[in-house]
């Protein structure tokens, strides 16, 4: 897409308002995205006119959005919020290298009273109809305790209860080496032990998301193990 | 003009209110109480190749007359057809969704699906929406997954597919004996009307099943895997649905990105019998019937042979390799609603089972496989 | 500039592994069609009102979605606030590979879910702040009962946008309508219109861009009657 002849004229009010279309649209090059960005930042009315493009477009795609009267005072508000947070870090994705494990306390089932209440909340009693909606990670009724080990500082990417494997950690170990006295049984699992599950769940069906299901399946261990 | 996808980031099915007088309403995003059903992911992905001993049912196509619903206390035979129907369904719609799983620990998985088929050829595409980045592509049976955080694609063949996948290969009549199916009326799931069936496991060796199948396609939008007490081990299902979407699969491959630079990995396997690998069954663990068992490629690191079970719902797994020279220790676990046991079997040999199964089911397998002589 | 991944490039074939069976799929090139990448990598970089244009964007979708959990307009609103604060601070662990979009309805779910859940704890929030497992159905704004905090005036105010909209995109010349249609709700990009449509790229951005003109020419002074409530 030439936009040279658009970054001849960058003053150019229709220009500028082209380029928000596109820029809108992922179509600027580089350059032009540069220069729009300039735009859009010193000019209040050019970043009026990318609201009413993007109320626009919500509006065509679905009625019940139309609105955005209170949206550039929410976006004030909003602003004066942010300068006060630090600049976002540039650093590299911070999610660990899957072949290493972390060893946390689970989440462990509360008593039963609580599983029930937990599952009625899920059924939909009352309010909680945030519980339908995905990624219900945030919803723990039982923190880990703070034994808990986490390599990696909590993030919205990481599933709560989940961890991934370090190969060297030695094998499941049995329960009869723990009592029920002791700090909660640890979530353990071996890259040997995974693979058999992967293999499991191709058997089971459904190999999208076997490993999903299969990141779900978190190892603990019962008191009764071994014999 | 041909058709061309939507996009998958609105949270609402777009429609243009040019196009259509009535109000747009957000009836297929459910963000309900009920709506997320939970299908042991197993259900969602169509199979092929379904035709099994047993069925002789014709099959409604999706979208015919609404599913025959059993009368209470049918007979097992009578939810062949509907788990059938729903099979077929989820390989035969277009659709996109939104899918959540969530186990009785609280913890919860969830993605969003895309699946297209010509009623013959399916190719699906589903992103991880928790843990880690994952994106799947299958075009029918095969399935290659691929992992951005560590550039990795892992392929393989699936012969394993949708909702109890073993289904087609046991007898029809024989889920009755396991499994007494109940109708439990209609609901509202996901902007459905849905049919709710029960299925309750007639022996301490199994676990029960609560199916919640669409009216008017047979899909099933929500399962629960459910204990002898009927508390709720898994829940899977759809948040929100649309069928009919029209999709591309060029586009599916697309939104995976670029690729570049990933390593592949194949996924090495082999079909053999249990019969060539020495093992065999003392007696039969009611209701499990041998499916397929496997085992690594020559060139591939050795491993266990992997012997599979079904009563047609449920799966179990028996992993047997030699038992080594380092001592091991029998162990129980699980892994969400998969029990796991470790034991050793016939002297020399190290037996890792595993199912969606209670755990003393897995305890009779250990005690009934026997080596050849 | 950033560490965020690159644009998408084209799938190098021999790396990633050949499909059997009809129909043969080529690997092209991911397509971006809008800016919110490279509007988190400037974000990132240091431009914050980059996402304030991101904000913008999404923030009446974010807010309807918070708004099925939950029924009182401020607590929406701060729901949606805390939404954007959380996914700034996170902004440098989005993926580039998937839609930010997705990533942002995540943390403002979760954001929500956290909310009620300290909300439940407080005996003292009243029930009516929440939403009630009834309502089944989402319904339109047109024939919806008002929520709290909802005024006569702001639904009146969203009805007219909606109106303005409508009849504005009917009275278009129907080349433009077409344009805009194919972006703005079937998702198309610029090359895919432009092979529907039959005519240059040049001439499908020109057409879209006259397009939103034209309709926000009219939405534009609805909007800007700041009455402070949103709908």
């Amino acid at each position: 897409m030439a936009d040279a002849d658009m970054k001849n004229q960058p003053d150019a009010f229709l220009e500028a308002d082209d380029m928000l279309s596109a820029l809108a649209d992922g179509a600027l090059s580089e350059d032009a995205f540069a220069a729009a960005m300039l735009k859009l930042e010193s000019d209040d009315d050019v970043r009026a006119q990318w609201h009413a493009y993007h109320v626009v477009g919500d509006v065509l795609r679905s009625q019940d959005l139309a609105g955005g009267t209170g949206d550039m005072a929410f976006l004030t508000r909003l602003e004066a919020r942010l300068a006060l947070e630090p600049a976002p870090m540039a650093s590299r994705s911070a999610l660990a290298n899957p072949a290493l494990v972390q060893v946390v306390a689970p989440v462990m089932p509360p008593a039963a009273n609580n599983d029930v209440f937990r599952w009625k909340l899920a059924s939909g009693f009352a309010s909680l109809a945030a519980v339908a909606a995905i990624g219900w990670q945030a919803l723990q009724w039982q923190a880990p305790p703070n034994g808990a080990v986490l390599a990696q500082a909590s993030s919205v990417a990481a599933p709560q209860g989940f961890q991934a494997v370090r190969a060297d950690v030695a094998p499941v170990v049995s329960a009869a080496a723990l009592t029920t006295a002791e700090v909660p049984p640890v979530m353990l699992r071996n890259a040997q032990l995974d693979e058999l599950l992967a293999a499991h769940n191709r058997a089971v069906g459904g190999a999208a998301l076997q490993s999903q299901t299969g990141s779900l399946r978190n190892v603990s261990l019962s008191e009764e193990a071994g014999r | 003009m041909s058709v061309f996808p939507k996009k998958p980031a609105d949270d609402v099915p777009a429609r243009h209110p040019l196009r259509q007088r009535i109000p747009m309403t957000a009836k297929l995003v459910a963000l309900t109480g009920r709506s997320f059903a939970r299908i042991g992911a197993i259900c969602l992905l169509g199979m092929f190749g379904m035709a099994g001993a047993g069925v002789t049912q014709a099959l409604a196509a999706p979208g015919d007359a609404p599913v025959h619903v059993p009368h209470a206390d049918a007979n097992g035979a009578s939810i062949v057809p509907v788990l059938q129907r729903a099979r077929d369904a989820a390989r035969k719609k277009n659709y996109v969704g939104t899918f959540v799983v969530m186990s009785s620990s609280g913890a919860t998985a969830s993605s969003r699906i895309w699946h297209l088929s010509d009623g013959n050829q399916q190719v699906e595409r589903m992103e991880s929406l928790s843990g880690s980045p994952r994106h799947v592509l299958r075009r029918n049976d095969q399935v290659t997954t691929y992992l951005p955080d560590s550039h990795t694609a892992r392929t393989e063949v699936r012969d394993t597919y949708g909702l109890f996948p073993h289904l087609p290969r046991v007898q029809e009549t024989a889920l009755g004996d396991y499994y007494r199916v109940r109708s439990k009326g209609s609901e509202r799931v996901a902007g459905f009307d849905t049919e709710v069936f029960q299925l309750s496991a007639r022996d301490g060796l199994r676990y029960g099943y609560r199916l919640w199948v669409e009216r008017r396609t047979g899909f099933a939008v929500q399962l629960q895997t459910l204990d002898k007490t009927g508390a709720v081990l898994e829940q899977a299902a759809f948040s929100d649905l649309q069928f009919d979407v029209p999709l591309r699969a060029d586009k599916m491959q697309q939104a995976i990105g670029s690729t570049a630079g990933y390593k592949v990995e194949k996924l090495e396997r082999v079909r053999t019998s249990a019969d060539v690998e020495g093992w065999l069954m003392r007696n039969a663990v009611p209701g499990f019937e041998p499916m397929d068992c496997y085992k690594k490629a020559a060139d591939a690191p050795p491993g266990a042979v992997q012997w599979i079970f079904s009563d047609g719902l449920a799966t179990v797994s028996l992993f047997i390799e030699p038992y080594g020279s380092r001592p091991r220790q029998e162990w129980r676990s699980a892994a969400g609603m998969t029990q796991m046991v470790g034991r050793r079997v016939a002297q020399d040999w190290w037996l890792t089972a595993m199912g969606e199964v209670p755990s003393q089911t897995l305890e009779a397998f250990a005690a009934t496989l026997e080596r050849r002589p | 500039m950033s560490d965020l991944p690159q644009n998408p490039v084209a799938a190098d074939a021999s790396t990633v592994p050949d499909l059997h069976g009809a129909p043969v799929i080529p690997d092209g090139p991911a397509q971006t069609t809008d800016s919110d990448l490279l509007l988190v990598q400037r974000t990132v970089a240091g431009d914050q009102r980059a996402y304030g244009l991101l904000v913008l964007k999404y923030q009446r979708r974010i807010e309807r979605l918070i708004g099925r959990m939950v029924r009182d307009h401020e607590l929406i609103e701060d729901i949606a606030q805390e939404s954007f604060i959380r996914a700034y601070r996170a902004l440098h662990q989005f993926r580039g590979d998937a839609q930010f979009y997705t990533w942002l309805y995540r943390i403002a779910v979760n954001t929500a879910k956290k909310a009620l859940v300290d909300m439940r704890r407080n005996p003292v929030i009243s029930e009516n702040a929440l939403r009630s497992s009834s309502d089944d159905d989402e319904t339109s704004s047109y024939g919806r009962e008002l929520s709290s905090d909802e005024t006569p005036e702001t639904v009146l105010a969203a009805k007219e946008i909606a109106s303005t909209v409508n009849a504005a995109m009917a009275a278009l010349p129907e080349d433009l309508r077409q344009a805009v249609t194919l972006r703005e709700i079937e998702g198309l990009s610029y090359e895919e219109i432009a092979a529907a449509m039959n005519c240059p790229i040049g001439t499908v951005r020109s057409r879209i861009f006259r397009a939103r003109e034209a309709i926000s020419i009219k939405v534009r002074p609805l909007l800007e009657n700041q009455s402070g409530k949103r709908w």
